[in-house]
């Protein structure tokens, strides 16, 4: 016991003894490292999870939008001055260069071109086709307007191949058309293999506006 | 090591926070491709709502067909929603669709579908016929014969916006495309030429007796029953001999519809200041070949006492941009009429009207407007706004099938002949008119246009 003398009055306070409290005892040391190394093992392979995961599905989902928005500039087009507008009441349109709006019977100068026409067109003046940007190297789309300017669409730099092709039904349909965009990438998984995810993306268009 | 207390949970609590944090980005990033993709499925669907907003309008307009039509036109309050199949599917999106003019015969449909707050806008251009009245399409109280071509792929069509009318049968075959009515057996009027200038109103509106060419009312009729008026019905009478004698303007010895055709033209339109009587500029006595140059500039009307033939022009064959006429009482052969847009060529003949290769390699244009006595014969292709009408026969005839060069369409006129001052200038009063409402065209006839906005 302790004696304090405060004011005149004598307290007495019990002695704490720390002595048998310095350290932890093996056993504690022996649990808290086997529940730390579990913890450690179970983060370890969680995170091997997310990055395997990761770098295999990132370039699938890339390789997926870019297919799907080389796919959305061919058929829908983008607003295209040269195209020009028109009006309807009081409103004025612009109108796009999808080939979607194609209002002619489109030709095929290859697998991976079509020529097409839009309203104000007497002919099949416009294209869209693939080609190689001589920039990255890596092989783009361009649209050639029906002033003959060429510009590239950025946004499917990188794609693998792209094909347009007529349906065939037991005759040749004009105005239905399959377009397909592949896009390869390769992957190296976490045991060093390489392999080769393909996304191929195809759609069939209607052109309404060819009779 | 008493500042080391601790230390490896604080390693370990360290670490796996910067895995959550990888981990709550990977998961973020995969949330915003769901989103994203999300996204373009609601705009891809709202394109395809706005497409049927703008199919529902077009079914909305087609019930109106036949009525008279303000512009613009809107869907009823309530049909403005895409449900799933079935009774009381789930809704799929809703549409705002409205329609107004583009010009006098076309009509655009503007559609806004809407999903989830996403938007897509279509718009849609259809022919259409506004609420007029202009001359008949193709008319005929004789037989009518329509005939395309085809062999293997190569197809040449006749395309007739209609309504065809006939006085006797309509026949046709696989490469005719009529987009209007087609009414045989009707009951005509032929058009006559029976009629006097009326000074009160300044027109040729006054009937006169047949057989009463110049219009004095002296004047004989089939008094001996042969089936003509001649001399021979006037008998010993003198006046009535006199009165033959005047109205017989051609001479030929018989009082007929000829000399009303003539008389109509030379006398009775000419109080009208036209000088085209004998001895005027307009008049020619005797057969003509024209072509674009050969028509004096500023001449809306010429008379021709014989056949004409129109020389093969491809581009407009007259020379002036201007409404023009021409009557003859032979027969008039067109290679090629073609004319400024707009403008109205008008062929009177007292013979048969014939046309080649209109259009053939040129642009047309204009209304071509054919009142012929007798029959009304088109080959090979080409295209005019057409009011066509043949006291005989008419017979349209592709003849050989190369496709897009040698289709024949016939369209309706563009002119509102309601108003006195679109009448083509020399059409007799009872030219027969066809009231027109509001119609679609087929498609065949005017494609329809889409565009995504």
């Amino acid at each position: 016991m302790v004696r304090l003398a405060l004011k005149g009055h004598v307290v007495m306070y019990p002695i704490i003894r720390m002595r048998g409290r310095k350290g932890f005892t093996l056993v504690e040391i022996m649990v808290a490292t086997f529940i730390t190394l579990y913890t450690l093992m179970a983060a370890w392979s969680s995170y091997i999870m997310f990055w395997t995961w990761w770098h295999e599905t990132s370039p699938e989902v890339e390789a997926q939008r870019m297919a799907r928005i080389t796919i959305s500039a061919i058929v829908n087009g983008k607003i295209d001055p040269t195209a020009g507008t028109y009006t309807i009441g009081t409103t004025t349109f612009h109108r796009r260069n999808g080939i979607a709006q194609a209002t002619m019977e489109p030709s095929f100068p290859s697998t991976q071109a079509i020529n097409f026409g839009l309203e104000p067109d007497t002919a099949n003046v416009r294209s869209y086709y693939l080609g190689v940007d001589p920039e990255t190297n890596h092989n783009v789309v361009y649209y050639k307007d029906s002033t003959s300017t060429v510009s590239k669409i950025d946004s499917t730099i990188g794609i693998t191949d792209l094909t347009f092709t007529n349906v065939f039904n037991g005759s040749i349909t004009t105005n239905m058309i399959t377009v397909t965009v592949t896009v390869d990438r390769d992957v190296i998984d976490m045991g060093g293999r390489t392999r080769t995810i393909h996304v191929v993306y195809s759609q069939l268009v209607f052109l309404r506006n060819v009779s | 090591m008493k500042n080391k207390k601790g230390f490896i949970l604080v390693i370990t609590t360290a670490f796996i926070a910067s895995l959550l944090v990888v981990a709550l980005a990977i998961i973020g990033m995969s949330c915003g491709e769901i989103i994203q993709t999300r996204v373009y499925n609601d705009q891809s669907t709202a394109y395809y709502v706005a497409r049927s907003g703008a199919e529902m309008m077009y079914n909305y307009l087609k019930a109106k067909e036949g009525e008279t039509i303000t512009w613009p036109q809107s869907m009823p309050s309530g049909d403005s929603v895409v449900r799933t199949r079935g009774s009381g599917g789930t809704i799929v999106g809703n549409f705002v669709a409205t329609a107004d003019t583009i010009s006098s015969n076309m009509f655009g449909i503007v559609s806004t579908g809407s999903v989830n707050g996403r938007t897509a806008k279509v718009t849609v251009k259809y022919g259409c016929d506004a609420a007029f009245e202009n001359g008949r399409p193709i008319g005929c109280a004789g037989a009518m014969s329509l005939k395309g071509a085809g062999w293997w792929i190569f197809k040449s069509y006749v395309r007739a916006e209609g309504p065809l009318a006939s006085g006797s049968a309509i026949t046709s075959n696989n490469f005719v495309q009529i987009s209007g009515t087609t009414l045989q057996n009707q009951t005509f009027e032929p058009t006559n030429f029976w009629w006097k200038y009326n000074s009160a109103t300044g027109t040729c509106s006054t009937p006169k007796a047949v057989g009463d060419t110049n219009g004095d009312n002296a004047y004989l009729t089939d008094a001996n029953g042969d089936g003509s008026i001649t001399l021979a019905d006037a008998g010993e009478n003198i006046a009535a001999q006199e009165a033959f004698i005047n109205d017989d303007i051609n001479s030929d010895g018989v009082v007929n519809n000829k000399d009303a055709f003539i008389s109509y033209y030379t006398v009775e339109l000419n109080h009208q200041g036209l000088n085209i009587g004998k001895n005027e500029t307009r008049y020619y006595g005797s057969s003509q070949s024209f072509n674009y140059n050969s028509i004096p500039t500023g001449v809306p009307i010429v008379f021709v006492n014989g056949d004409v033939n129109i020389s093969f022009n491809s581009t407009a064959w007259w020379a002036q941009n201007s409404n023009n006429t021409i009557v003859a009482t032979g027969d008039i052969n067109i290679a090629q009429p073609t004319n400024t847009a707009g403008n109205t060529l008008t062929l009177i003949s007292y013979g048969d009207v014939n046309t080649g290769g209109v259009n053939f390699f040129g642009g047309i244009s204009g209304n071509l407007v054919v009142c012929s006595v007798g029959d009304f014969n088109a080959y090979y292709g080409g295209k005019s706004n057409g009011a066509i009408f043949s006291n005989g026969q008419v017979n349209i005839d592709t003849v050989y099938p190369i496709s897009g060069l040698l289709n024949r369409d016939i369209k309706k006129g563009t002119t509102n002949w309601s108003d006195s001052t679109n009448w083509p200038l020399g059409l007799p009063q009872n030219y027969g008119s066809w009231p027109l409402k509001f119609a679609i065209k087929a498609d065949s006839v005017v494609k329809p246009i889409w565009q995504r906005e």
